[in-house]
């Protein structure tokens, strides 16, 4: 399995939380989740309004 | 953006309001346009403009699925709370393990913290139908997104006809689409 295999399994093996601001959860845990904390940032920081 | 320039246009002409109210809504209708024009001038904007619907509405699928499955609050429970089936869900997970493994995996974190470079055509994409849509990507929308009737228990019109917002029957219904091809 490939490191990133690692780091989205790890992400999707935890329940949802009560989370409001995705960004900011993101680079809270961008230690755990080097890198796909900054897929998480680059997509969900999309501007909207 | 017709809408919005229609109304400011006759709303700044309007007896109704006051002549500060008019002199700011044509100052808001200027800026606007500046603005829109600017967007109109982008590679970006003329590439998603240049994409047929159909293929629009794949990207639009992608970026939602890896919205939904990145977002802390539903990540694949959204889909198991909605009944979609496993095959369904599991497509969501490999949407968003795809795009890790081709543009996140590699990355050098120390190096650079910034956005991936091999991430900028979807990203760029993305941002293009932010022109065209522009609360599709809201990320309190995502936050809002409500419990929707399982698509495969209702036919394709009544399940249209269910009050939602829109823009969410789109996408759930391109995806039952995509999925029926």
């Amino acid at each position: 399995m490939s490191p990133s295999g690692d780091e989205l399994q790890c992400y999707l093996s935890v329940d949802p939380e009560d989370v409001k601001d995705g960004v900011m959860w993101w680079h809270e845990q961008r230690a755990m989740f080097p890198q796909l904390s900054c897929m998480a940032c680059d997509y969900l920081s999309i501007p909207s309004e | 953006m017709d809408l919005i320039d229609k109304v400011l246009t006759t709303s700044s002409d309007s007896s109704k309001y006051s002549l500060s109210i008019c002199a700011s809504l044509a100052i808001s209708k200027r800026t606007l346009s500046k603005y829109y024009n600017k967007a109109g001038e982008s590679d970006v904007y003329r590439i998603a403009m240049s994409i047929p619907l159909p293929f629009l509405s794949l990207i639009y699928i992608f970026l939602i699925a890896i919205h939904l499955v990145l977002h802390p609050c539903h990540k694949l429970e959204y889909f198991k709370r909605n009944g979609w089936d496993e095959v369904l869900i599991e497509t969501a997970r490999n949407i968003v393990q795809d795009e890790f493994d081709r543009s996140y995996c590699s990355m050098d974190i120390e190096g650079d913290r910034s956005t991936a470079n091999t991430t900028q055509t979807l990203s760029n994409i993305a941002v293009g139908c932010y022109f065209t849509n522009p609360y599709f990507f809201s990320n309190n929308y995502m936050y809002r997104l409500p419990l929707r009737p399982h698509p495969k228990t209702c036919s394709i019109v009544s399940w249209m006809s269910h009050p939602c917002p829109h823009r969410e029957t789109n996408f759930n219904v391109t995806f039952l689409w995509i999925l029926k091809m």
